[in-house]
């Protein structure tokens, strides 16, 4: 239904007015002073079929744009983490190839040792003295009980370190054979002499109980005796570094100091039984 | 209010669609006029007055868009809602050979208005005889289309209208 337009003037007069104002316009001559306005109108308006034009090319290229993003975007994330793993790695690389070469060594020690060995890592040391004990990842649900031998690898063979004081159900004590509360059986392995090695809290063992007389010199290399039945007997202990004068005493002491850096110390083994 | 306002857009529309669209399905350099058959579909469908003012307001925008001597469609455009508007309401602008008559009759009228004043007044013309007849003619053509299509939008705008002034 067409709509009522309220028209308060007659068309014919609207005409001529609107037509005068037409012919006026053209008799003006404003073609060349519309230039200006045409210009400002064509600026305002220009953009649309341009915007229009670009719409339609960026459309196109639009979902590209986006999943090349996502895709660079994923690439960077990816990358990122690439190089946080491998600067971790990095950091981490001489640390394992130090523990792969102990490995290696403590791998051919344990196939080629007479005794029936369990590995262990040292997770803490004494934080008084380190000289004292240590605490290492197996416990007693791993085999592990007070008394038994701890040994290390030291220059390929076997040494001493103490043996087990506490065993926990994950972890252990270790109590060094250069702790006080130590003494271990131990022999002069080229005089055949037996004595004590006890623990003096310092790097150093003390080898008391050798006769007066003994031919205990410096440089003589102590074992265990394996008496008492917790030590076997033959494991390396340390060398004589010192022969103390009897004096008023009945016994000839020694000092005996080990090479082991017990700071040092990563793996130990424990010693279940001997082989058979 | 609502009404004028959006015969305003239409308007607005309708010469964006002239001067930036209508070149994209140019043929030879002749573009369907599409202000012009607004025009006429108003003229025929509110009367005179309405077609006349609508026109001479179409015609002065067209100017300021066209390379044609200022004042050009202002003046045709005007004559061509007069004339339509007289019209109104005795002719009905849904019948096909309605919109292909007026519509041939206004394009030939625009033309030999823009080569007369052209030739007057300037001496190059604002376009060449042909383009100007293969224009009339491409309007002509699609005048069912264009009129389709303002009757359409003009359906909605009076709905819309009707809706806002009840509110």
């Amino acid at each position: 239904m067409a709509r009522k337009i309220p028209n308060s003037t007659t068309p014919a007069v609207l005409f001529i007015l609107l037509i005068g104002a037409s012919i006026l316009l053209i008799s003006l001559d404003l073609t060349q002073r519309a230039r200006s306005l045409k210009t400002f109108i064509r600026y305002v308006f220009a953009p649309t079929p341009a915007a229009a034009l670009q719409l339609l090319e960026r459309g196109s290229e639009l979902g590209e744009n986006m999943e090349r993003t996502v895709h660079m975007r994923e690439e960077n994330r990816a990358l990122k983490e690439q190089l946080v793993r491998l600067s971790y790695l990095e950091g981490k690389y001489p640390l394992v190839m130090e523990e792969n070469e102990r490995l290696r060594q403590a791998a051919g020690f344990g196939r080629s040792s007479n005794y029936d060995l369990v590995p262990a890592r040292v997770i803490a040391h004494d934080t008084v003295n380190f000289f004292r004990s240590f605490t290492i990842d197996k416990g007693a649900g791993d085999g592990m009980a007070p008394e038994l031998p701890v040994i290390a690898l030291q220059d390929g063979r076997e040494a001493l370190v103490g043996r087990i004081a506490d065993a926990g159900p994950r972890a252990s004590q270790v109590l060094l054979v250069t702790d006080e509360m130590s003494a271990v059986p131990a022999r002069v392995l080229h005089i055949g002499e037996n004595g004590v090695a006890q623990g003096r809290n310092e790097k150093d063992l003390l080898l008391d109980y050798l006769l007066s007389d003994s031919r205990v010199k410096i440089g003589d290399e102590v074992v265990t005796s394996g008496i008492g039945e917790v030590f076997p007997a033959g494991i390396f202990i340390g060398l004589v570094t010192e022969v103390k004068p009897v004096g008023r005493d009945l016994f000839r002491r020694a000092v005996v100091k080990s090479n082991m850096n017990i700071t040092k110390l990563n793996e130990v083994y424990i010693i279940r039984k001997a082989r058979e | 209010m609502i009404f004028f306002l959006l015969i305003i857009l239409t308007l607005l529309l309708s010469l964006i669609a002239q001067v930036f669209a209508m070149s994209w399905i140019s043929v030879a350099g002749a573009a369907p006029q599409v202000l012009m058959a607004s025009v006429l579909y108003f003229s025929l469908r509110y009367g005179a007055a309405f077609g006349e003012v609508y026109g001479f307001f179409c015609g002065l925008l067209a100017d300021l868009f066209t390379a044609s001597v200022f004042g050009t469609n202002c003046f045709v455009f005007t004559v061509c809602g007069y004339a339509a508007g007289t019209y109104c309401k005795k002719l009905d602008e849904r019948r096909l050979e309605v919109q292909v008559i007026l519509v041939l009759l206004a394009s030939l009228f625009q033309a030999g208005t823009g080569l007369l004043l052209g030739a007057l007044l300037t001496a190059r013309g604002a376009a060449g005889p042909a383009t100007l007849a293969a224009g009339a003619l491409y309007t002509t053509v699609l005048s069912p289309v264009l009129f389709a299509a303002y009757s359409y939008w003009t359906g909605k705008v009076e709905k819309w209208a009707g809706k806002v002034s009840r509110i």
